[in-house]
């Protein structure tokens, strides 16, 4: 093939390259320009391919003999044309290398399109076939421009571009410029630089990552690194999360002129450099800040601080401890008030200070439960206000509250004490239901349950209170349905089967009212009706549920002889509808109702409410108006104690008249009681049952804790059972710890389940193994 | 808005006014008016909108224009599909009925179209024409083929033996 004629095409489409890439005129292509360069091209690939056979020096690729067409030189030609072109664009005076670049790109960007469509004919058969043929290193005109810019205009320039484009945006980061406009114009060309050798349709993001991406990464870094350090030490924590915040905003906006490529490595960086970095700082500002109840600080410290979720653990931590903290100084404040009333009150009393042992304080279940209310609600409102309600920090308020529920210096004074959250519970809702306060609700009461660890000895206490308000019988239809309520909630919050004694202690005294109707019924068809008393109302209780009433159940008496008829009565009663079941007369709980014909003449008779003690006691006065002490007790054949819990009450409302008197000559087997012949009182009714102190009132806590104890013994007992029973081979550590994990009513102790395992060696369900650090199961 | 008036100016000077969709059959064409018209949405002002731009093609001769113009109308709202991988399939469909009809030219006429859809860059037609071609060839002798294409034979009788000798594996036996 001639160079000439190669030449004379270079020639003539020359100076419409020049054009099409932009002169310095700016000269504008029209489009006979644009056609003609077209055929020039067009002619000289045609006319250089039809006459190839005979040029077989240019012949195809070495070795093969395929056809080999033309376009090469026209190629090569360009190649060298955009290097001298591109090296040889003028920056204008007072013109920014980056304006320059900017200027230059955009025109260079329209001019290396067109040309690659003017140039077309050498795309669409040699740019094609060479490629076809695995030739990477030719590119189409348009990627060729590209690389040429790559080549001479952006690496030869690279440090001085960059330089200025940082420069630039850290004035944008100063506010010193507004509008960042052109300079995505720079950053989108990096885009187009990069390039896949083996399919340039793909997108390459190597120029824009290892020339720009790294070196805006860097500078961000740096700058905040700077910013952040200077703004905490001059504005303080709760400033900078403001500007924080603003900042990782304004920085999100920018990547509007990046690549999203840049997107996360951006929010990394911006994350580590303005949270992680300073995430120790920030979060010390917690505690004043709630101290201050800045909530609105709060909430803007954890918004800031969730975009690097490992920064919440601690501030998790934090914030569990601090309500921990209020809770136990709320608690401890309680009680410095308490010891305080309670010293003044023994002053008063006595006029100098008592030093009682142990507890100097009577704990209000009320005031101590609403205590530890206020600091839950407060702190429910600080995770509504501050943390979205999110759930970590609600489990994080619960964990807390969990804590100082169940551990403070009221319920635990000594650390490995029973807590006594749980009976103040009980005593709480004992009130609640009695006294009806419109400060106390089931709600409050079922916040408290949720947090209390040992669920079983608030059941047992429960219970004690419930059958209280159960022999009261005081209970309104209303009373009942409130009742129900808490169970139901209960049994929810529960299970069935931990209100089940509660339910059953229900049921007893909707039994036991069927069966004082039916005796009701029964005697009526006696002979003799008026043998028998006809107002009784039995109350027949399940000795389970019912512990608490069977406690010192053995106290017995010798019945006045008129009930005896009505005893056996009923006796014969139960035992014909519930054949097979024990009955066993708990006389130490019943009450009497007598009509006492001692007034002053002319005036109605007394009605006295009496125990049945009292009455045993009363009795024999029919007969005699003077009796001895000795002489009462062979009457009564009742325990010393109980005689005397039950005449005092007599003695002090003045029905029976005490020689000599005086508390320690009660019990004095000569001691005389000599009844009143006319008795006077302002009421009619006289109750003297009420002053009769139970004598396992006193000890009520003693008792209701040994409760709690054996159901605790017999939970556990069970599970160890239940474990061994599928393992039937077990290490003591894998059962202490399996027991643990599933029992979630109490905390067990390592004690408790040691005494448990130890209790069940000697029963023989268990026995230690031969190698002594289990035991097998023995069925 | 009224399109912008389009004028072919072929090789001998004539003159062809052509609806636009028409001329951007070819490739070439439409990319030129792509570079060259500033974007339809920013043309606002009214003044260069009359005036027709004419597109000169410099290699292609009235009465070749005049059927490639015909074939392009013809096809004005037929949207080609982008054969950037020109699959077998597409290589061994037989040839559109109305292309073949249109094709029925002599041959000198046959082969003018064939250069101008490629300098035009009209891919469907340079595609239809080529398979004309190869019609004219298919099932045909040697000495066929020559009278056909009015080709005299140039080989010496024993490189035509050789030639024959070494592509006997294609023959069809």
């Amino acid at each position: 093939m001639s160079n000439s004629f190669l030449d004379r095409t270079w020639k003539e489409i020359e100076p419409a390259i020049h054009v099409i890439l932009g002169d310095e005129k700016n000269s504008s292509l029209d489009s006979f320009m644009y056609t003609q360069t077209y055929t020039k091209v067009y002619d000289y690939c045609t006319a250089a391919s039809s006459r190839r056979p005979t040029a077989s020096s240019v012949g195809g690729g070495p070795g093969d003999g395929s056809v080999r067409l033309v376009g090469g030189e026209l190629y090569a030609k360009l190649k060298t044309y955009l290097k001298h072109y591109l090296e040889n664009l003028k920056q204008k005076e007072g013109e920014s290398f980056l304006q320059f670049y900017i200027r230059t790109w955009e025109r260079y960007l329209i001019g290396s399109t067109r040309l690659n469509d003017v140039l077309d004919y050498i795309n669409r058969y040699w740019v094609t076939k060479e490629r076809g043929d695995g030739h990477r290193e030719i590119y189409d005109i348009l990627s060729l421009c590209l690389l040429s810019w790559r080549d001479y205009k952006f690496h030869t320039n690279l440090d001085i571009l960059m330089s200025e484009i940082m420069e630039q945006i850290r004035d944008q980061r100063l506010n010193k410029i507004d509008s960042i406009g052109n300079l995505s114009v720079a950053i989108k060309s990096f885009v187009l630089l990069g390039f896949d050798v083996n399919d340039l349709k793909k997108q390459n993001l190597s120029v824009y990552i290892n020339d720009f991406e790294k070196s805006f990464l860097t500078e961000t870094y740096n700058f905040y690194a700077e910013e952040s350090q200077n703004f905490i030490k001059e504005y303080g924590v709760v400033n900078y999360l403001v500007k924080a915040e603003q900042r990782i905003e304004e920085e999100l906006k920018r990547l509007e002129e990046l690549n999203d490529h840049t997107r996360r490595p951006l929010n990394d960086c911006l994350n580590e450099v303005l949270i992680t970095n300073h995430a120790d700082v920030i979060r010390s500002e917690l505690t004043p800040l709630l101290d201050q109840e800045r909530y609105s600080d709060i909430r803007r410290m954890h918004h800031l601080l969730k975009r690097v979720p490992m920064t919440i653990d601690p501030l998790l931590q934090q914030f569990q401890a601090y309500i921990r903290q209020q809770g136990l100084n709320a608690v401890e404040e309680l009680k410095l008030q308490l010891e305080a009333q309670q010293k003044e009150q023994s002053v008063e009393e006595d006029g100098k200070p008592k030093s009682k042992k142990g507890l100097a304080y009577d704990v209000d279940a009320k005031t101590y439960i609403q205590t530890l209310l206020k600091v839950y609600h407060k702190f429910q409102n600080v995770v509504k206000e501050s943390f979205e309600n999110n759930e970590a920090f609600v489990k994080a308020l619960d964990s807390a509250c969990q804590s100082f529920i169940n551990y403070n210096p009221i319920a635990t004074p000594k650390d490995k004490s029973k807590s006594k959250t749980p009976d103040l519970l009980a005593k709480y809702a004992d009130e609640m239901l009695r006294k009806k306060p419109e400060d106390m609700s089931v709600d409050e009461l079922m916040t408290v349950f949720k947090f209390i660890d040992d669920k079983e000895s608030f059941e047992v206490w429960y219970r004690r209170f419930l059958s209280k308000r159960l022999m009261g019988s005081t209970m309104t239809p209303e009373d009942g349905e409130r009742e129900e309520l808490i169970i139901g909630k209960l049994r929810s919050a529960n299970t069935q089967e931990y209100t089940n004694k509660i339910t059953n202690m229900f049921n007893d005294i909707r039994v036991s009212r069927d069966l004082g109707a039916l005796y009701k019924e029964t005697i009526m068809q006696e002979p003799n009706p008026k043998e028998y008393v006809s107002d009784l109302e039995p109350r027949i209780l399940d000795s389970g549920a019912w512990q608490s009433i069977f406690n010192k159940s053995n106290e017995s008496i010798l019945l006045p002889p008129m009930l005896i008829n009505t005893q056996e009565k009923f006796a014969s009663i139960y035992q014909s509808k519930f054949p097979g079941r024990q009955l066993s007369w708990i006389w130490n709980r019943s009450k009497v109702e007598l009509k006492a014909n001692i007034s002053k003449p002319g005036k109605p008779p007394f009605l006295f409410t009496v125990t049945l003690f009292q009455m045993a006691i009363l009795y024999p006065f029919n007969e005699a108006d003077t009796l001895s002490v000795a002489e009462l007790l062979e009457a009564t054949a009742a325990p010393v104690d109980v005689f005397k819990a039950n005449i005092v009450p007599l003695v002090k409302n003045k029905l029976l008249i005490q020689n000599p008197p005086g508390e320690e000559a009660i019990t004095k087997p000569h001691t005389t009681f000599t009844i009143v012949k006319e008795y006077t009182s302002k009421r009619i009714k006289v109750n003297f049952a009420s002053g009769v102190k139970l004598t396992d009132s006193k000890n009520e806590e003693k008792d209701t804790n040994n409760e709690i104890q054996m159901r605790h013994h017999g939970i556990l007992k069970a599970s160890i059972v239940r474990v061994m029973k599928a393992r039937k081979h077990y290490k003591h550590e894998q059962l202490t710890n399996e027991v643990y994990k599933m029992i979630d009513r109490f905390k067990p102790t390592v004690a408790d389940i040691k005494k448990a395992i130890e209790v069940l060696i000697d029963e023989q369900y268990l026995a230690r193994d031969s190698e002594g650090t289990g035991y097998e199961y023995l069925s | 808005m009224t399109e912008r008036k389009i004028i072919i100016i072929t090789s001998d000077g004539d003159k062809f006014p052509v609806e636009r969709k028409v001329a951007e059959k070819s490739i070439l064409i439409k990319n030129m008016l792509k570079n060259l018209l500033p974007a339809e949405e920013e043309e606002e002002d009214d003044e260069d909108e009359d005036e027709p731009i004419e597109v000169p093609t410099q290699n292609v001769r009235s009465a070749v224009m005049k059927n490639i113009l015909e074939w392009c109308d013809h096809y004005k709202d037929y949207n080609f599909p982008d054969d950037e991988q020109d699959d077998d399939s597409k290589k061994s469909a037989p040839i559109d009925a109305w292309d073949k009809n249109f094709l029925n030219v002599d041959q000198e006429m046959l082969y003018e179209i064939i250069l101008a859809a490629n300098y035009l860059n009209i891919k469907p037609l340079l595609n239809a024409g080529c398979k004309v071609v190869a019609e004219m060839i298919r099932g045909k002798s040697p000495e066929e083929i020559r009278k056909t294409f009015n080709i005299v034979n140039d080989f010496t009788p024993e490189e035509e033996a050789a030639i024959r000798r070494e592509n006997e594996w294609a023959e069809d036996r």
